[in-house]
């Protein structure tokens, strides 16, 4: 194997290490260092802590009602906003292919929910559905939806919509733009071949658009489960994860449990349990696709 | 595509007027509560548009807060991360879409992993880490954690970007007398600008809004970015809306002003074919 | 001027993996050739390309351009210039700096780089185009600055990638003639891919015909139309394509007759080597085949003409057998009409039924 040889079969990996060096250092790393809290007894400010315990921190999370709710709340939070994102960022994307006058502005604007930092929008929406302060209550009071302006945040059962809610103004931009980038790329052809053949607009977005735009949706919505399950900066800055843990999801009640209890074992317990699952779901999801290419 | 009747382009604007109105008004609450004079906040809480107009807010921020030092800060960091990621994720992204190669699955599945857990349950392992060398209390600390959380999504954004470039743009190039790395820089990269400057709005903006570990590496003023700089309105007994919105908005400006530009790019270069012949 | 360049090549092949694309090609090429690799998709001519251009790794085998040893070169070593089929012009760049590129790289100065740019912009008329980017041009000036782009640099050796496939039909016929004459003048080697055997036999020197990987045949285009090595370069070359029919030969005292069936075909003069059972495939030309008038040769019956200007193509019937003809004369033809055919022995060729080889009188 001559100078040229080994350069030639060096050079993905020279390209891929600047990044896989850092993610390592950076995530990877301490992601075993977290991992391992799990089994500690870390309480910050407690000078006695730092005992292994092996696995107490998962048997008492097993036995903490907090925890399930938290665990039922995530796949609420997750698929609730999940495909209000996907399908108002669709509908976004589809109103937004054809050309029209100010088109351009408007795509500005649309956008610019991205750009708010998550908690300061957060604060922004708790003051929103605040009834001393916000507007929505006596909105929705004037509309009948309510008997009373009351702030949703406060209501136990339903409280968890005020952060869908947020979190759905803020991520429906990301699902838009990839979407309408994907929807730019189909080539007309298709679209013309179908109108000839008598195909009305449901039609040709049934049997062109979908199944063109599928495996770029499919990735992203992996991808944005994956992250939005693990997003709790919404519900730490509008409820805390209140009103009595009714609004906690794992990914919250990892940061309460670490800021407010200062317990970092538990809080990794739980991180920890939310990895695996999601590992899991990836897998599955992995499965079934490849399956899928499989089968046809 | 055959004309449209009026009635498509009725129902159209109503849509995207309805949109625009859920997107706007919370922005514009943002701005009404930054403009409302502090004694009229919780009285006049809910009207439209408050009764009297003040700037007070945003002198004091201006002034009397170290904001212009996190917002300096907040600039240095955020275009930092931006570069150190354009260059990494270029680089990886390059590997990505042109070559096969043992270990990609692996890499590809390591960087899908460092997207599935919370942050919050790597910061006090990696507080341990930099502590000793020197990066807490530093915006290079910061740089570096953002650098890593940025990278793995910048690199898949990247990769799609390089992927429209066609492989015999660079096969020409080398045999015009380029190495592939000169290949690379000089023919492929060009042509991507679009999209590199897609990437790094988005880093841009991530870095720009994050809190938890600006917050947790840093505990002087000295080091802190804005978001840190808006947590401090939240006192243990109150919490200075006025002030805070006006903060916001104000730190809102640059993201904006670099997304304006930005998201053309991102639209077209995410969509391939452009690059052909 | 380019320098004395041969290039050799010698037992090269090429997998992927498990799939052999290439297998084990010799070829020589002398100085100023221009040799043209034909083949349908997939035959290899393409891998082979990219071979000599350094695009790819041999698995086994040699290069030599110009007396020296390539295999461990990178492209930009190897003086070697390739038009792409896509073109691959830098979008970014105008035509100037498209064709400046390769030399501003060398840090040839700045004032020589000038002069030959517009000296190869000049021999393809592109001189008003240098301005301009590749978007704003046709296919056919895109194609000329490609060509241009290969020019500026002088090299020992081009390399045409199918060039001309994405042309319409009479801007290719115009492109063929000129890049022919161009090589001419410029006496540089090129190696020539196409899947278009009419561009093989009017503008090579040699053709090498390939299939499944290996060189079927090497020859001057005349070797290849007239005395084809295998079925599948008779097919190939040539069109409209020879007809293949199944016979058996009966040896008689004054030659040897091809019978189809139980019809006599025709006779050939000449010893050939016979199977013992006597079958073989017979090759005639549709130019070949004689026609008059119905009451002379061997009957025959018309199923359809196409007219092509030039002549025109009769698609007949013989006892059950399939048969194309062709005629640049006006015949009193008329479909489902009868008409009279004959076929010199000289223009019988033999193939083995199972090799495809080409069965030569001894």
């Amino acid at each position: 194997m001559n100078r040229r040889r080994q350069w030639i079969a060096a050079s993905p990996y020279l390209c891929t290490m600047p990044a896989v060096l850092l993610l390592c250092a950076i995530m990877l790393v301490p992601l075993i260092g977290g991992i391992s809290y799990a089994f500690h007894d870390i309480t910050l400010l407690d000078p006695n802590s730092g005992d292994f315990v092996g696995w107490s921190h998962f048997v008492d999370l097993w036995n903490d009602d907090s925890f399930w709710g938290a665990l039922r709340n995530t796949i609420v939070w997750t698929l609730a906003s999940v495909s209000l994102q996907f399908g108002l960022g669709l509908g976004l994307a589809l109103l937004l292919q054809r050309k029209f006058r100010g088109r351009r502005l408007i795509q500005v604007l649309v956008f610019l929910p991205w750009a708010v930092p998550s908690f300061l929008s957060g604060l922004d929406w708790a003051w929103l559905f605040n009834p001393v302060v916000g507007p929505i209550p006596h909105v929705a009071k004037a509309l009948h939806l309510t008997a009373t302006a009351e702030n949703l945040l406060s209501s136990p059962t339903h409280a968890l919509w005020g952060p869908i809610v947020a979190n759905v103004w803020w991520g429906v931009p990301f699902f838009a733009i990839t979407l309408l980038a994907a929807l730019q790329s189909i080539p007309v052809d298709f679209y013309e071949a179908a109108a000839i053949d008598g195909a009305d607009e449901r039609q040709q977005f049934r049997n062109i658009t979908l199944p063109y735009l599928a495996p770029t949706i499919a990735i992203t919505i992996l991808l944005r489960t994956v992250w939005i399950a693990n997003f709790a900066d919404l519900i730490v800055a509008m409820t805390k994860g209140g009103p009595a843990d009714s609004t906690q999801t794992l990914a919250s009640y990892v940061f309460t449990q670490a800021f407010q209890r200062l317990d970092f074992g538990y809080a990794s317990t739980v991180a920890t349990v939310l990895l695996a699952l999601l590992l899991l779901f990836a897998a599955a999801l992995l499965g079934i696709r490849h399956l899928i290419v499989r089968r046809f | 595509m055959h004309r449209k009747g009026r009635s498509y382009w009725i129902r159209h604007y109503a849509l995207i007027s309805a949109y625009l109105l859920f997107a706007l008004f919370p922005l514009f609450w943002l701005l009404k509560v930054s403009l409302t004079p502090n004694n009229l906040l919780y009285s006049e809480g809910v009207r439209l548009l408050p009764s009297q107009l003040s700037f007070e807010h945003y002198a004091s921020v201006l002034s009397h807060t170290q904001f212009p030092l996190y917002f300096r800060n907040s600039v240095i960091v955020s275009v930092a991360t931006s570069l150190v990621v354009a260059l990494f994720a270029s680089s990886a992204g390059y590997g990505f879409s042109r070559f096969q190669f043992r270990g990609k699955a692996w890499i590809v599945g390591m960087m899908l992993v460092t997207q599935m857990f919370p942050l919050v349950m790597i910061i006090a392992p990696i507080f341990k880490m930099l502590s000793p060398l020197g990066l807490t209390n530093s915006l290079t600390g910061l740089i570096v954690v953002y650098s890593a959380f940025n990278v793995p999504f910048a690199s898949f954004l990247m990769q799609t970007f390089i992927d429209a470039v066609p492989k015999d743009l660079e096969e020409a190039a080398m045999l015009d007398g380029a190495t592939r790395f000169g290949a690379a820089w000089r023919v492929v990269m060009p042509l991507t600008l679009p999209g590199l400057a897609a990437t790094m709005g988005f880093v841009f903006t991530a870095a720009w809004s994050e809190l938890l570990f600006a917050l947790m590496l840093n505990s002087s003023s000295d080091a802190s970015t804005f978001p840190v700089g808006l947590l401090s309105f939240v006192s243990k007994f109150s919490v200075d809306f006025g002030q805070m919105m006006a903060a916001g908005v104000l730190a809102l400006v640059p993201v904006c002003v670099f997304f304006v530009f930005m998201q053309r790019y991102l639209v077209q270069g995410l969509t391939a074919g452009a690059m052909k012949g | 001027m380019s320098f004395l360049a041969a290039i050799r090549i010698t037992g090269l092949s090429k997998n992927y993996g498990n799939v052999e694309v290439l297998r084990g090609v010799d070829l020589h090429i002398a100085n100023g050739e221009f040799v043209v690799l034909v083949g349908p998709s997939g035959c290899g001519k393409s891998t082979l390309l990219r071979l000599i251009a350094g695009l790819e790794e041999p698995s086994a085998g040699e290069i030599h351009i110009g007396e020296r040893l390539v295999n461990d070169l990178a492209p930009k070593d190897r003086d070697v210039a390739m038009v792409f089929q896509s073109y691959a012009l830098y979008p970014h760049m105008t035509v100037r700096e498209n064709m400046s590129f390769s030399l501003k790289l060398r840090d040839v100065p700045p004032q020589i780089i000038d002069a030959s740019v517009r000296a190869a912009s000049e021999k393809l008329g592109i001189q008003e185009l240098l301005e301009r980017k590749p978007r704003a041009l046709s296919g056919g000036q895109r194609q000329r600055v490609a060509m241009g782009r290969a020019l500026v640099r002088e090299p020992k050796a081009f390399l045409f990638d199918e060039p001309l496939s994405n042309l319409d039909a009479r801007l290719r016929e115009q492109m063929r003639y000129e890049i022919r004459k161009l090589q001419r003048d410029l006496g540089t080697t090129s190696i020539y891919v196409t899947h278009d055997q009419i561009e093989a036999l009017t503008m090579a020197d040699r053709i090498v015909a390939m299939k499944d990987g290996i060189a079927q045949q090497i020859g001057a285009p005349s070797e290849l139309y007239d005395d084809p090595a295998n079925l599948f370069v008779a097919g190939f070359i040539g069109s409209p394509a020879m007809n293949f029919l199944d016979a058996t030969l009966v040896e008689e005292s004054d030659g040897i007759a091809v019978m189809l069936g139980r019809e006599r075909f025709g006779k050939i003069r000449q010893q050939v080597q016979l199977r013992e059972d006597r079958r073989v495939v017979v090759g005639v030309r549709p130019e070949r085949i004689e026609l008059a008038d119905s009451s002379l040769g061997l009957p025959g019956h018309i199923e359809l003409i196409e007219p092509t200007g030039l002549g025109m193509v009769l698609h007949l019937r013989f006892f059950g057998h399939r048969l194309k003809a062709f005629t640049a004369e006006r015949l009193d033809a008329r479909v489902n009409g009868p008409i009279g055919m004959a076929v010199a022995p000289a223009d019988l060729l033999l193939f083995d039924p199972d090799s495809g080889l080409r069965i030569r009188p001894r």
